[in-house]
């Protein structure tokens, strides 16, 4: 790496601007993303692919010295089939199973300095999840609703607020270690894919200063 | 060569492979609901069941339902081949020129999938020496993707011999040998056990319930089939359109609840022979004998659990 380059990685990790680091905002947001789940086989046998759209919002709070805090809901939903797996063969069984996740994430993290119109930022948090499996014609005793906790890396390219909107994009890396569990029942045992987590890619609208 | 029995724990010769009658029983029969008939007895393609086990086998494969009219069957809307390959008594007074010996059991097999049946039942069975003609059979069909249920035996309290073609169900995938057990859910006392019995199913146990201890399906009223049995005054000619409810007991009664359930689970999408027996074995309620596999094998078959599969986590 150049000398060049470690100054300008130095200089675009210092803080935004003495004047930002004693500002506290709120900020809504909502947001509209891609998931693609680490289970990527047991997604891939139940719903035909390991991806699906999200939505959520939250609220963000601007915290002095460039720290921030964000609570964020979102919700994936989506609908396949009950399967039977035999020696890697994915066997359709034509009755509807619907999985609902919704994570509710704590965020706490870094404003980094500003690139022209672009502020960088990075975060770590913590995460509650529920996850609920439905399938046609089944009893409470057969659906599942478990809550799980997991943990989660963000980093975020935002443009400035202009006129109290800002857009962003947010690549999100989340684990939910046994999120999916060991049931004879679940797919998931049979690919040893038990984390819930995956990768989402959000695109943000941000409301507030 | 030997002779295949029906396995009903009565001594009678009787009927085999898809050992359905092609005449069959009000509550069994329906608009195209048979298909290829062919009879190895009499060599022809109108196989009349002249004994009532087939008939009570295929009832509860496939007896009618939502019809106000007796039982249901497992598989209530499948089609039915009959395929005649073991002789009756009145098969043998009225002179039918063979007999249920390996080879036509064998030839029907091979008729079955090559007419296109997708699940064979196979309430027959026999001791003796091995069937290496049943064995390339039974190959051939799995590998023609068809799956095949087979009673196990009801020679328990007989010395509890080797059954085939049952015993070579564990070493084919998609061909299963059946277990019985009673309303206790206990293992028949005449259900033969051994390391090739798979799976468990209901067969009846008249000694542990009394004569309703049995399972019910339409068949004939066996006093007007059976008329040798009542003395010379009462001798006649035997009617087989006549009908009745009646309690069977048997790995004859317990394989067809599994050929049943075989057909739910092609229709519901599992295709491979290999992989129906595997959604039967894997999703069996363990009865608290998986110490006594050689009883129950994997288990009793628990249709719902197995139609309903797997979902992502539960």
């Amino acid at each position: 790496m150049t000398r060049a380059s470690i100054v300008a990685a130095l200089l675009l990790l210092l803080p935004a601007s003495s004047r930002a680091q004693n500002q506290f905002s709120i900020r809504g947001f909502g947001d509209v993303g891609l998931t693609v789940f680490t289970a990527t086989q047991s997604f891939k046998a139940v719903l035909g692919k390991p991806s699906g759209p999200v939505f959520g919002g939250g609220v963000e709070a601007g915290l002095p010295k460039h720290l921030f805090l964000s609570l964020a809901a979102s919700r994936f939903r989506r609908t396949g089939h009950r399967v039977f797996v035999f020696e890697n063969q994915v066997f359709n069984l034509n009755v509807a199973d619907t999985i609902t996740i919704t994570p509710l994430e704590l965020t706490g993290g870094y404003r980094f300095r500003s690139w022209g119109r672009i502020v960088p930022y990075a975060g770590v948090g913590i995460g509650w999840l529920k996850c609920e499996e439905t399938s046609a014609h089944s009893t409470a005793a057969d659906d599942a609703k478990t809550t799980h906790t997991g943990y989660h890396l963000l980093g975020v390219p935002r443009s400035r607020s202009r006129n109290g909107c800002a857009g962003a994009v947010d690549a999100q890396w989340s684990s939910v270690p046994n999120g999916l569990g060991d049931a004879s029942t679940g797919v998931a045992s049979v690919y040893h894919e038990h984390d819930l987590g995956g990768f989402t890619l959000r695109a943000k609208i941000i409301v507030g200063r | 060569m030997a002779r295949q029995q029906r396995r009903d724990g009565v001594q009678l010769p009787a009927l085999g492979v898809i050992d359905i009658p092609f005449a069959a029983a009000p509550d069994l029969a329906g608009a195209d609901r048979f298909v290829a008939p062919r009879d190895f007895i009499w060599n022809d393609t109108d196989p009349l069941d002249l004994d009532g086990h087939g008939t009570h086998v295929a009832g509860t494969i496939g007896q009618l339902t939502n019809n106000n009219i007796g039982v249901a069957g497992m598989a209530f809307n499948v089609r039915i081949m009959p395929v005649k390959v073991i002789d009756s008594l009145w098969d043998d007074i009225l002179g039918s020129p063979f007999e249920g010996t390996d080879d036509v059991v064998a030839r029907g097999v091979r008729y079955a999938v090559d007419n296109g049946a997708k699940v064979l039942n196979m309430s027959i069975g026999r001791s003796g020496p091995p069937a290496p003609l049943l064995q390339d059979a039974l190959i051939y069909a799995t590998t023609h993707g068809a799956f095949v249920s087979i009673a196990a035996g009801n020679d328990f309290e007989q010395g509890n011999p080797t059954e085939w073609p049952a015993a070579y169900a564990n070493s084919i995938q998609g061909v299963v040998a059946v277990g019985s057990i009673g309303r206790d859910r206990q293992r028949a006392y005449y259900s033969s056990t051994g390391s090739y019995v798979e799976l468990a199913a209901p067969g009846g146990n008249q000694r542990a319930g009394g004569t309703t201890g049995g399972i019910l399906q339409q068949t004939f009223d066996f006093n007007f089939v059976e008329t040798y049995v009542n003395g010379p005054a009462r001798y006649g000619p035997p009617r087989f359109d006549i009908f009745a409810y009646q309690f069977f007991q048997g790995t004859s009664m317990a394989a067809p609840h599994v050929s049943g359930f075989a057909a739910l689970l092609m229709q519901q999408g599992i295709t491979s022979p290999a992989a129906v027996e595997a959604a039967m074995e894997q999703f069996s309620t363990d009865l608290g004998q998986r110490v006594a596999m050689i009883e129950y094998g994997y288990g009793l078959i628990n249709p719902r659990a197995s139609l309903r599969g797997m979902g992502l986590a539960k």
